[in-house]
């Protein structure tokens, strides 16, 4: 038996000492005592004959004792069979070979003890007086599970319900899509439980998990608290010592690929009060590396509680959560870096730049000693607190048989940090915060979408359902209680609303119009929504004009004038409207909202608009801005499509001021050089 | 400040408020009262160089003006801000310096600080938090920015996880006078149109000497320790104001409350609520082991029939809340997929009927004071937890001894008690019902 000895350390508390104590000074803060020393408790090991290791830590502090029985083996793949490994586990307490799943139960609630399986062990407490009761249940759940297949389908029934239960809690929303999207199909990380999943789990694929698995050679079984080694070792052979050792499968999986650029990655969920958002990210960072206790510091200064940038700014300045954190992990196959809060709703992107923001913070600037020291006497505080519970020891022992660290990396915990520096935060920053390689994962309302295109690095949005997997988006699907008339009512309202636009008397528009080598001036000239005069000038010399006073028009073209006719007037009254969308309907226009269409790389809604004359156009609306960015019209049997760029804001309100207009090979575009509103345009300019 | 448990909010966890029992016995303390009304309990214990120091405020959510809520939990934002002495945003930085932490909780009846601190740091744990006792900072830049997180707080906590809205939702179904029927949390809307004086007024209040309970638990010596509360907590001067405790009574029920509410959830739930006495009280350790008898544990009945035998629900839950005043027992299920959520409430009115109609059996009773024996043993294990349930003990029965009487009060409960009860409050009439159901899309 090998004897740990024991472990003296002087807590390295960073105090300050500031005040004399004489008389209380409540202006100061008082003066720390001289540091305590911290204590690591002992603990006793053995192995039985078939491989399995027993860790003691013994307590006689309260009559209880606990046994946490843990394999040491790789994570399994599951695929679409994921959830098979859990069920394995919970059906060893569903029945042995002498016991039935209520026999069980009530035998441990009787002497109101706990017993639990998992598909990496088995765990149990309870008083110490039953100890040998407890084990001997453990020893039965363990070695001869009987897998009763009404007890498997009870569990695939509940789990079928837990999976509903939760669809729609954005934690667990959040967490299979970071599975997927991090960790991919290859990796046992990736496997996500669903209801699909679950329908290709069968009774023999929990049967040889737990015969390939389940060996006392890969076992260490904690025990902890009032017991004796002399007892525990007694108690062990007893019940495990006949367990038959045997080889277990070991699995290697590659690395999961690091994530390129800022992916914004969303899972709907309606109407959602607040977005969960999250930068995450894989990283190579495996435990009792050197690198893992600088990193614990600099995570704590990142994202731990008060002291933390990310509570500081999301939660103290901005108010838009009510916590903030990041957490780093290590991990034998792969570590993973975190940084997320719960946000209002409508500062979801404002969240995630902030959340960029201290990242960068971090990476690229020191932090201030006092930040530091405090952070360090935090986790010393940490540590020292943890010891109050015999089980701490306990899983320093198992971690240190688990992750093989060296034997006294607990011992010399305090040491270690309190030789990291804030040059070593600075460093491990910079390897492992990388907000410009990493996911931005947010669970909240898909009309965030197009907002948050902008933080992606290629302007892209991934939607996932709650399960982790992609959602194609049809491309024609219109949301759902949209009509023509709001996706009009939007436009207005983007271009400086009803009242404003109701507000124009008069405007005059001056441009320029390419047309192939030649270039031609346009004026156009619109009064009370009555009149309207346009002329087009190349060389100085008048291509056409028109005047229209409300009653008669005068059209001019090549040198002739000529008044209009009535078919020539019911268009130029029509084209007098300045805004004919505040008005559709009673303009004789009917709109219906037809589908969507990508215009620019943008998504539009396509509005078909038939006028009173029976003639057919299609608007597309830009689905983000409202715009208007597209037309399509019918030009004497030709098809006219008008392009929509560059809006500009006059007075208040907003124009395009290029239109592209592309009519058969021809390609014309328009750009306005000045254009006024509300100048008092004389009458006489119409006539 | 920090991760506030909202005591209410742990619907899912067997609650023992207090307790104690340990190999070496009962709890060994010391209490004594400042001139001031503060009352002081020093418990030592030397096994780890760490110490807690906390001060028990008696004003919960039930203590609020129904047009004000929330303010007991607001508070619990608002002394992590500042005092006199101490700058805005510094109080934290302070314990985390000396490496320690510190939260506090909320409850309808109570308000919970405290610090974590290693054993040299006896003094800044009480310099802190008689800083706050005796001038607080409640100021304006503070309130604006704490409003805005304690409304996310309730977002994220109620409004957005499935089912988070089903302890309010209860609460004011079977409260139609007491102050039970609000949340810690509050509303909204008070939250946000209280005033800065409001606060002001509220401190002035509630966070006096005479309303409050300091407790020190861990490696310390007395003497220090008395010394240091003199010096720091003596000076406080009493409050002036007399201090609001409703004495509302609510009205005896004679009907069934049963209601609908939709929600965004895919499985509904069935919830009842009984109403029952004070925690405390007799019949309160008789509720408490009659919810054990029906879901602490697989063979439990209503986890052994309901969720075991004939498959009706994936979760069962029954348990009293621990409230001053006569509080709830709540039963809850989500029934499995595609099971009628009335057919879980019928099978679990057969479970009451059958506890109001038959004694338990022999060996039913002694599982559950069994059960009850091993959770004790545990309620004291930390300086942390046994810091908290001295500071109960005194707030809600001015005994901090009846902190170390919970196993007795336990054991005084009889078979015959357990059917008394379940006769005398888990009927219909007694009670709320609500079901959880899908909202329609």
């Amino acid at each position: 038996m090998k004897k740990i000895n024991k472990f003296l350390f002087i807590l390295v508390a960073i105090c300050l000492v500031t005040s004399v104590h004489a008389q209380v000074d409540r202006t100061k803060a008082p003066a720390a005592g001289p540091a305590p020393k911290v204590q690591l408790g002992d603990y006793d090991t053995f192995t039985l004959k078939n491989g399995m290791k027993v860790l003691v830590v013994e307590n006689h502090n309260l009559p209880k004792v606990s046994f946490n029985l843990q394999l040491i083996i790789d994570p399994v793949l599951e695929g679409d069979k994921s959830g098979y490994v859990s069920i394995a586990g919970s059906l060893l307490e569903s029945g042995t070979s002498t016991k039935t799943s209520q026999e069980i139960a009530e035998e441990i609630d009787f002497i109101g003890a706990r017993l639990g399986s998992h598909s990496e062990g088995a765990y149990a407490s309870g008083l110490s007086k039953y100890k040998d009761q407890i084990l001997a249940l453990m020893a039965d759940v363990v070695l001869t599970p009987s897998f009763p297949a009404d007890e498997f389908d009870k569990l695939i029934k509940q789990m079928n319900s837990g999976i509903q239960a939760d669809k729609t809690s954005p934690k667990s929303i959040a967490k299979n899509v970071r599975r997927k999207v991090m960790y991919g199909d290859a990796h046992p990380y990736g496997d996500v439980m669903t209801e699909a999943t679950l329908a290709n789990i069968t009774l023999d694929d929990c049967k040889s998990y737990y015969a390939n698995y389940f060996k006392p050679n890969v076992a260490v079984l904690a025990i902890v608290g009032d017991i004796t080694t002399k007892e525990a070792k007694k108690l062990v052979k007893k019940y495990f010592g006949k367990w038959e050792s045997g080889k277990v499968p070991a699995h290697v999986y590659e690395m999961p690929a690091k994530i390129e650029g800022k992916r914004v990655v969303l899972a709907n969920k309606d109407a959602a009060p607040q977005s969960t958002v999250q930068v995450v990210y894989p990283i190579n960072l495996k435990k009792g590396t050197a690198d893992v206790i600088p990193v614990s510091v600099m995570d704590a200064m990142l994202g731990r509680g008060f002291a933390g940038l990310l509570m500081k700014n999301l939660r103290e300045d901005k108010a838009y959560t009510y916590g903030a954190y990041s957490s780093i992990s290590a991990d034998q196959l792969v570590g993973d870096f975190y940084a997320g809060a719960e946000v209002k709703a409508n500062v979801t992107d404002s969240a995630f730049i902030e959340i960029a923001k201290e990242m960068n913070h971090i990476r690229n600037e020191k932090m201030t000693e006092d930040h530091f020291n405090m952070t360090k006497a935090t986790l010393a505080g940490d540590f020292a607190r943890a010891l109050e519970s015999p089980s701490t020891i306990a899983s320093f022992a198992l971690a240190i048989e688990r992750y093989n660290l060296p034997a006294d990396y607990y011992a010399t915990y305090l040491e270690k940090l309190d030789k990291v520096t804030l040059e070593d935060v600075q460093a491990v920053a910079k390897k492992y915060v990388d907000p410009d390689n990493a996911i931005y994962l947010v669970v909240g309302d898909k009309k965030l979408k197009e907002k948050l295109a902008k933080l992606s690095s290629n302007n892209v949005v991934e939607e996932y359902d709650g399960e982790g997997q992609i959602v194609k988006e049809d491309p024609n699907a219109i949301p759902e209680g949209l009509t023509a008339n709001i996706v009009v009512e939007n436009y207005i309202k983007a271009i400086g609303g009803r009242e404003k636009l109701e507000s124009i008397k008069d405007m005059s528009v001056k441009g320029e119009m390419k047309m192939g080598p030649m270039s031609i001036n346009v004026e156009q000239a619109y009064k009370n929504n009555k009149m309207f005069a346009m002329s087009m000038v190349m060389n100085g010399q008048v291509l056409q004009a028109i005047k229209y006073n409300g009653a008669s028009a005068k059209v001019m073209a090549q040198g002739q004038e000529n008044q209009a006719n009535e078919e020539q007037l019911k268009g130029f009254k029509m084209q007098a409207h300045m805004f004919a969308e505040l008005d559709l309907e009673g303009l004789g226009f009917s709109s219906t909202l037809v589908g969507t269409e990508k215009v620019d790389g943008k998504k539009t809604f396509k509005l078909e608009v038939v006028g009173a004359d029976g003639i057919t156009k299609y608007d597309f609306y830009c689905a983000t801005t409202g715009l208007k960015l597209k037309t399509v019209a019918q030009q004497n049997g030709m098809s006219v499509t008008m392009l929509y760029n560059d809006y500009k804001d006059v007075d208040g309100l907003k124009f395009p001021f290029t239109t592209l207009t592309k009519m058969g090979p021809q390609e014309m575009p328009l750009t306005i050089t000045s254009l006024e509103l509300n100048k008092d345009i004389k009458d006489e300019l119409f006539n | 400040m920090m991760i506030r448990k909202l005591f209410l909010s742990l619907l899912f966890v067997s609650i023992f408020a207090i307790g104690s029992f340990a190999q070496t016995g009962k709890i060994k303390f010391e209490e004594y009262d400042l001139a001031n009304g503060l009352h002081v309990i020093l418990q030592q214990d030397h096994t780890t160089p760490n110490i807690v120091i906390s001060v028990m405020y008696h004003v919960g959510s039930k203590n609020e003006s129904p047009e004000l809520t929330g303010f007991a939990h607001f508070f619990e934002h608002l002394m992590f801000e500042g005092t006199e002495n101490i700058p805005r945003h510094q109080y934290d930085k302070y314990v985390s310096r000396a490496g320690g932490e510190l939260n506090a909780n909320t409850s309808t009846d109570r308000t919970y600080y405290y610090e974590l601190l290693p054993s040299n740091q006896l003094a800044l744990g009480m310099w802190l938090e008689s800083e706050r006792m005796m001038h607080a900072k409640v100021e304006a830049i503070g309130i604006k920015t704490q409003k805005d997180v304690v409304i996310q707080e309730k977002k994220q906590r109620y409004d957005n996880p499935p089912y988070g809205t089903i302890l309010p939702q209860t609460l004011s179904h079977a409260y139609e006078k007491h102050p039970y029927r609000w949340t810690p949390i509050g509303d909204e809307e008070h939250i946000r149109n209280a005033k800065d004086e409001d606060f002001l007024n509220f401190y002035k209040e509630f966070y006096v000497p005479n309303n409050a309970v300091l407790t020190v638990c861990g490696d310390f010596k007395t003497e220090e320790a008395k010394q240091l509360v003199n010096d720091y907590f003596a000076a406080i001067p009493k409050g002036t104001k007399e201090i609001y405790r409703p004495s509302i009574v609510e009205p005896v029920k004679t009907k069934e409350v049963r209601d609908t509410v939709f929600d965004n959830i895919q499985l509904p739930a069935v919830i009842q609520a009984y109403h029952i006495p004070a925690i405390g009280t007799p019949d309160f350790y008789a509720v408490s082991m009659l919810g054990k008898l029906l879901t602490d544990g697989k063979s439990s009945r209503m986890n052994k029939t309901l969720v075991e035998e004939r498959q009706l629900a994936l979760q069962m839950m029954a348990m009293p809340m621990p409230n001053e005043d006569p509080g709830l027992s709540l039963a809850f299920g989500i029934p499995n997929m595609g099971v009628d959520p009335m057919d879980l409430e019928n099978a679990m009115e057969e479970q009451f009927s059958l506890v109001r109609k038959e004694l338990i059996t022999e060996r039913e009773f002694k599982k559950l004071q069994n059960k009850v024996e091993n959770e004790l043993v545990s309620s004291n294990a930390s300086i942390e937890r046994r810091a908290e349930n001295l500071a109960t003990a005194y707030t809600y029965y001015k005994s901090t001894e009846r902190a170390n009487q919970e196993l007795d009060n336990y054991l005084a409960v009889t078979r015959e008690d357990i059917k008394r009860v379940a006769n005398k409050y888990f009927v219909p009439e007694n009670r709320v019902v609500l079901y959880y159901l899908p909202k329609v899309k």
